[in-house]
């Protein structure tokens, strides 16, 4: 530019002043550089670099640049000025006198410089702009961080009610996206029914007017459901509009909670007021709360029961177990205690009986009692009145005649006392045992087969009879009747006892004279066909022996027929004593035949009998046999039946002769003994083989070997009757073709009555 | 038929009387009598004397008349010979369990000599 004229020098004057004004208060530094080296610097310029503006001109760009970043200045300058550089912009690093770096920004442009190319750049401190924004970037990151995670959703909507802004708690509440909800309006968002008087709000708050700080709503989800929410909106200006920017709450969980705690309650309270228990608190013994069912209880009202002692209503009794329990109470012991039944009166009088479960609670921070109350009144009456049928059946039970038992498992379970009387055991060694304990052994096979069949449920008799040993030994008849029942869930049965230990005696009795009776029949029966036959044999003989001599009687020689009528006499002979036997035989067996006792002078009878015998035996012909009678000991009196002893010692001896052969030897000794009398009758005879000797006793019975000795066959069982009738013995001891001895004890007399009743014959037969 | 032979009676019968009165009409009716005191040895006389007719009792000890019975009838030889069952049982029963068993005839003691006689004639013709 040249300078031509004054106007003109006045001009570019003007113009380098205003140039340089611009340039000095620039907010931007400018350098100009030539050959690497500062040749202008503005003030800017020397404030970033912390150079003094004089100092700027002449410092060299390596000395300012920092060293890293002075090749890539010297390629960009060179590009520039071959025209290739695309970025009009260069970022680098300045080092300021005091050693601090700057970053930088220059757009150097290439100019001309006194005459020669430099580059013109103007430089803006980075440095600067950098911290502002990071400041404003680490704010607003802070802030998004606040309005991300706080708890409430945030959401602004503008003065046309659409979302402009909302975090994405804001839209998780709704189950949106934050994108979704910033296409959305609030109409949209808020239930149809809540929305007219929250836009009226709105309305309101944006034109100043005073609102309430806090309104809860019902907003939508985006399915369609609504969740309460609590808004705190405040108006903002948005973008150079008004706004509303409200802080939302989800109020779902609260109210859920709130609505839980409020069914809670009303479920507490309906089980209080509705349960069958009647409550109350007691602070002491004072009411502070009772429910309506307690009420109910007792007639009286919550507000009187206020006023009121529990002793105002316990019925006197039961007043001091009350207070034994209060007392006993141990405080703090949270446990509930046993409950107690007593009696509490009703407004009208009439008492109630109730059961109480007390447990200690706090009660509007003070301890009280709590106690749930039973109405047990219907219980106790019905409890009293089985107790009263429960008595009425004891009673019945200890005082029937019957015995009653209860056997489970064959043990036996319960009996009554009249079991103990008859089974002759207390009830301790009963009750617990075996049943089999004391059953008779022969009858505990049919007891044992009977009470199984019962529990298997088989149809049984009646009743059945057995026979129980009691504890002192006696045997006692017992008739059992039972039933199947149910004792403490099992199966058991139930069984009645009756003594009839008499009626058995009875029928026993009765069973034994009968059996007798029939015997005593067939005896008889036995004995008439024995003693026919008996008859008949002579009879035959005589009757054969009169017809040879009445046809063939003049055809015989004299001596044949003296031998007939001998023949006959001998056979009348027979006829008399079997008839003679057989009544003898007959009074005993029919029990006519008593023992008459008397003084019997032994010796004298036996010598005075043994010579009837000899004499009569020697008139049949059997005369002959040596006889011996000896004595010893006492053989004078003694009391015996002097006719049953005849019939012993008569046909002792009489067999003893008869049986002997002549010459042979036959003795009668007698020993006189304290309490018997024993007669022992030898002879030498023909002997008793063993097997006859156990009939020896028999009716008609005569052993094999007696040939042609004639003989009754009563003789012996004659013995055997007048032997028994003296309660006395009889034994034999023989050896075929040697002899036999038959001993006789007889009792010597002052027996008892009783022995003398036993002697009864037939009772020997049993 | 006649023969020189006199017929046979055996009597068996335990009561010595009875068996010495039936010897006694028995040999004055022309027959020829052997006695035996028992069944046992009327037995041995059938067996050795095979007797034309046997009279015998029933009532004996050890083998009794049923036995001897039972042995004349086992035997070939006598099994058709004659018997005559006495018994001074009047049960009928014993009557028709002889007859039963094989006896020809039964008499009840006491019989009449006459009455037997007859029956033994019709068994058997005597030597008179």
């Amino acid at each position: 530019v040249a300078a031509d004229s004054p106007e003109a020098a006045e001009a570019q004057q003007r113009s380098d002043a205003q140039y340089r004004a611009v340039v000095n208060n620039a907010a931007e530094a400018i350098v100009v550089a030539q050959d690497e080296r500062v040749v202008f610097a503005n003030p800017r310029a020397a404030e970033i670099t912390g150079y003094a503006p004089d100092e700027m001109p002449g410092l060299s760009l390596r000395e300012l640049l920092h060293p890293d970043d002075v090749d890539l200045i010297a390629e960009r300058t060179r590009q520039r000025a071959e025209g290739k550089l695309s970025d009009p912009y260069s970022y680098f690093r300045i080092v300021r006198k005091d050693g601090e770096l700057r970053s930088v920004q220059s757009c150097p442009v290439t100019i001309e410089w006194e005459g020669r190319p430099a580059s013109l750049a103007f430089i803006a401190d980075l440095s600067e702009k950098d911290a502002a924004a990071r400041a404003l970037r680490a704010s607003e990151e802070r802030l998004r961080q606040v309005v991300e995670n706080v708890g409430e959703g945030i959401l602004v909507a503008d003065d046309t009610g659409r979302v402009v802004f909302a975090n994405g708690r804001a839209a998780a509440m709704g189950g949106r996206t934050v994108e979704e909800l910033l296409q959305m309006e609030l109409v949209d968002l808020i239930h149809p029914d809540d929305y007219a008087v929250t836009i009226e709000r709105a309305v309101a708050r944006l034109a100043g007017q005073p609102v309430e700080r806090y309104a809860e709503y019902r907003a939508l989800r985006k399915d369609g459901s609504c969740f309460w929410v609590r808004s705190a909106p405040v108006t903002i200006d948005w973008e150079g509009r008004p706004a509303v920017l409200t802080f939302l709450v989800d109020l779902t969980a609260q109210r859920a909670a709130e609505e839980a705690l409020r069914r809670s309650e009303q479920r507490y309270r309906e089980v209080v007021e509705n349960g069958s228990d009647g409550i109350f608190v007691l602070d002491e013994d004072r009411f502070v709360f009772a429910n309506s069912r307690f009420q109910q209880m007792v007639g009286y009202t919550q507000a009187e029961l206020g006023t009121m002692s529990v002793f105002d209503l316990v019925v006197r009794e039961d007043v001091k177990a009350l207070m034994e329990r209060h007392r006993q109470r141990v405080p703090d012991d949270p446990r509930p205690e046993e409950s107690l039944d007593w009696r509490v009166r009703h407004r009208d009088g009439h008492p109630l009986w109730i059961r109480s479960r007390a447990v200690r609670i706090n009660w509007d921070g003070k301890p009280a009692n709590l106690a749930f109350i039973t109405d047990i009144t219907a219980q106790r009456a019905a409890e009293d009145a089985l107790h009263r049928s429960q008595e009425r059946y004891r009673l019945v039970v200890e005082h029937v005649e019957e015995g009653i038992i209860v056997v489970q498992d064959g043990v036996l379970k319960l009996c009554n006392p009249s079991t103990e009387k008859i089974v002759g055991y207390p009830a301790n060694d009963l009750i617990g045992h075996s049943i089999t304990h004391f059953i008779h052994p022969e009858d505990l096979p049919k007891v044992l087969t009977n009470y199984q069949a019962r529990l298997r449920g088989e149809p049984q008799g009646d009743r059945y009879d057995f026979r129980v040993v009691t504890k002192d030994g006696r045997t006692v008849w017992v008739e059992l009747g039972a039933v199947l029942f149910e004792w403490e869930g099992r199966p058991a049965t139930l069984s009645f006892l009756i003594d009839v230990t008499g009626r058995k005696q009875a029928e026993e009795a009765t069973h034994r004279a009968l059996a007798q009776q029939q015997e005593l029949n067939s005896l008889k029966t036995r004995f008439l066909s024995m003693t026919s036959h008996e008859f008949r044999t002579p009879l035959a003989t005589i009757l054969s022996s009169t017809e040879l001599l009445r046809y063939y009687g003049d055809r015989l020689p004299a001596e044949e027929k003296t031998e007939l009528f001998g023949t006959i006499e001998t056979a009348v002979k027979r006829m008399t004593q079997l008839l003679e036997d057989v009544l003898v035989i007959g009074k005993h067996d029919s029990g006519a035949e008593r023992l008459v006792r008397a003084p019997v002078d032994v010796e004298g009878f036996c010598r005075a009998l043994l010579a009837e015998v000899v004499q009569a035996e020697e008139a049949l012909g059997r005369g002959g046999r040596v006889v011996e009678l000896a004595f010893e000991g006492d053989c004078g009196r003694a009391q015996l039946d002097s006719n049953q002893l005849r019939h012993v010692l008569v046909n002792l001896l009489s067999n003893a002769i008869k049986y002997t052969p002549a010459g042979g030897n036959v003795s009668l000794r007698v020993r006189g003994e304290p309490a018997e009398v024993v007669f022992s009758v030898d002879d030498q005879g023909i002997g008793i083989v063993a097997e006859d000797q156990a009939h020896l006793f028999e009716l008609f019975f005569r052993a094999r070997n007696v040939g042609n000795i004639s003989g009754t066959g009563l003789g012996l069982a004659i013995v055997k009757r007048a032997v028994d009738l003296h309660c006395g013995d009889i034994g034999v001891q023989s050896e075929p073709g040697k002899g036999t001895c038959f001993t006789v004890r007889l009792p010597r007399g002052e027996v008892s009555p009783q022995a003398v009743a036993a002697s009864n014959p037939q009772g020997s037969e049993w | 038929v006649v023969t020189n032979r006199q017929p046979s009676v055996l009597v068996i019968d335990d009561e010595a009387p009875i068996r010495a009165n039936l010897r006694r009409v028995l040999l004055l009716e022309g027959y020829a009598v052997t006695e035996a005191a028992d069944g046992d040895a009327g037995i041995e006389c059938i067996r050795h004397a095979r007797p034309d007719l046997v009279i015998c009792d029933l009532q004996m000890p050890h083998t009794d008349g049923y036995g001897v019975l039972g042995f004349l009838r086992s035997e070939s030889a006598t099994a058709h010979t004659p018997f005559v069952m006495l018994t001074a049982s009047a049960e009928q029963e014993e009557a028709e369990t002889s007859l039963a068993r094989g006896a020809t005839a039964y008499l009840t003691k006491p019989f009449s000599v006459g009455g037997l006689l007859e029956v033994i004639r019709e068994l058997i013709p005597s030597a008179g």
